[in-house]
């Protein structure tokens, strides 16, 4: 983690849990979001963005591909396991998220695909209608 | 020219900048269905005024684009139809005994035409031709100008019953050269319909005068306050200096603009935007006869500054400022943009930065692996 992204600090280290805190920019124009990740051995890594709140479009609840708690879900449950380096995997999904997450929000176009196509938030016609795109 | 690519991840916050920019112009221009269409009528007209029969027959007749569509900065009106102007030269001194006899002739003589005669109205210097399509042509008819010399010519100003001295290809001269002083100081000779350059091949004085356009249209309801697009032209010509990025040109225009009405206030005056190639045009006349016009101007554009200067600061709020400075065409920009990070994405293409930045793939860069974003349902 070091290596790949220096400014992410281990904020927790007790035995089977780690915690990481640190910052994202996925474009020179994106917001600086600050990112808590949390390990607990062998469950799937919780992603929190700590800072700025994340928003919604219009009036949608949720945004996208999120867990009720409000927390990423940037995989499906096949796609990690404990083998897999979270700077490897976990934090670049995060990067391309919080892209998508950007044009949605201003757009309410979810131009990332994934599962549950159906939902209105994952809509990628958002306000320009589905017409128009 | 503009060259930029339609990149994907960007280096700098200009570079990111830019790219929407030059999408917002992309939507704005005409289409080239539309342009080509333009050119097809403007042909046509041509033709009819040099066939005989013709009151311009044995006059040299010689029909050419001025304004938006000869220096390669059309945008689209918000509403209602998108206007051409097309100048119809003539070199007819013996006509020049009175002001108006070329525009009544080429009026009369349009009105007579089968085709022409439900489309026509005659306006303060122009014969207009209402194409049903949401399109119009203006044809304004002027002498050649002789004590000038050049490329000067007369035309004809109902309102005052006179001639009025102006230049409009002397004038697209001025405008491409500035365009050039980017990379290169070569004259090029206003050539009858240039093809409309595709956005990435324009310059970034044209892509400014564009979005300025663009705001101009939206930020001013009344039109009667807006200032007109060869003022908008003209001023940005004058204070561009030769920068390789749109978003920088317009900041320098921005300031070279409200420095210069500064200075104007401070004399008590407005600002003087003359025809650079004919002093004796001043295209700000308008402001005498409607000062409030000036003022809304004046306003208008030290805001537009203000606005500009939170927007290159940069950050993903300044979106929406973009989005209110030039409108819908913002969002559309952003969706393409996205929508080319996604392929890029599926072509296993992209990887991050230490930062978290995205961008293409190298050494010391984190590959982005496959993934299927999920959540609960």
């Amino acid at each position: 983690m070091r290596s790949r992204f220096p400014q992410f600090r281990r904020t927790t280290n007790r035995g089977d849990r780690i915690k990481w805190l640190g910052t994202l920019q996925p474009s020179p124009r994106s917001d600086l979001y600050e990112v808590e990740i949390s390990y607990n051995i062998p469950y799937r890594p919780h992603i929190e963005v700590v800072t700025p709140r994340l928003a919604t479009w219009a009036k949608l609840k949720k945004q996208p591909h999120t867990f009720r708690d409000g927390s990423l879900c940037v995989h499906q449950a096949h796609e990690w396991h404990g083998n897999k380096l979270i700077a490897d995997t976990i934090i670049p999904w995060i990067c391309v998220w919080l892209a998508f997450y950007e044009t949605w929000l201003e757009t309410g176009c979810w131009l990332g695909e994934g599962t549950h196509p159906d939902l209105p938030e994952h809509s990628p016609f958002g306000a320009l209608g589905r017409a128009a795109a | 020219m503009a060259t930029a690519q339609k990149a994907i991840w960007f280096q700098s916050s200009r570079e990111q900048l830019d790219a929407v920019l030059l999408e917002v112009c992309d939507e704005v221009q005409l289409t080239p269905t539309r342009y080509e269409l333009a050119v097809d009528r403007y042909g046509t007209v041509n033709e009819i005024l040099e066939k005989p029969g013709s009151p311009f027959q044995f006059l040299r007749p010689r029909i050419f684009p001025q304004g938006s569509m000869a220096l390669g900065t059309t945008c689209k009106p918000v509403v209602g139809p998108h206007d051409l102007d097309f100048v119809l030269q003539i070199d007819a001194p013996q006509w020049s005994w009175h002001p108006l006899a070329g525009l009544s002739a080429l009026y009369e003589f349009l009105a007579s035409n089968e085709t022409y005669r439900k489309m026509i109205s005659l306006k303060n210097r122009v014969v207009r031709l209402t194409y049903a399509d949401e399109f119009y042509m203006d044809i304004l008819p002027a002498y050649t100008d002789r004590s000038s010399g050049g490329t000067c010519i007369l035309v004809p100003d109902r309102a005052r019953v006179s001639l009025r001295p102006s230049n409009p290809e002397g004038f697209i001269l001025w405008f491409r050269n500035k365009c050039l002083t980017r990379t290169r100081s070569l004259m090029e000779k206003a050539k009858p319909v240039p093809a409309q350059e595709a956005v990435r091949e324009k310059e970034p004085l044209q892509l400014a005068v564009q979005l300025l356009k663009r705001w101009r249209d939206l930020a001013f309801a009344d039109e009667c306050l807006a200032p007109i697009s060869v003022v908008v032209t003209t001023l940005a010509g004058m204070y561009y200096d030769g920068e390789d990025s749109v978003s920088e040109a317009l900041t320098t225009i921005l300031a070279g603009v409200v420095n210069a009405i500064a200075l104007a206030d401070l004399q008590g005056m407005r600002i003087t935007v003359r025809n650079p190639s004919n002093l004796l045009e001043d295209f700000g006349e308008r402001w005498d006869a409607n000062p409030e016009a000036y003022n809304e101007f004046k306003t208008g554009i030290r805001t537009l500054q203000k606005e500009w200067a939170v927007i290159t600061a940069g950050g993903r709020e300044t979106n929406k400022e973009l989005e209110r400075l030039f409108g819908e065409y913002v969002r559309t920009a952003l969706v393409k943009q996205t929508l080319r990070l996604q392929e890029a994405r599926k072509a296993g293409a992209l990887a991050v930065g230490s930062t978290g930045a995205i961008t293409g793939l190298a050494n010391g860069v984190t590959r982005i692996r496959p993934n299927v974003f999920h959540g609960d349902e």
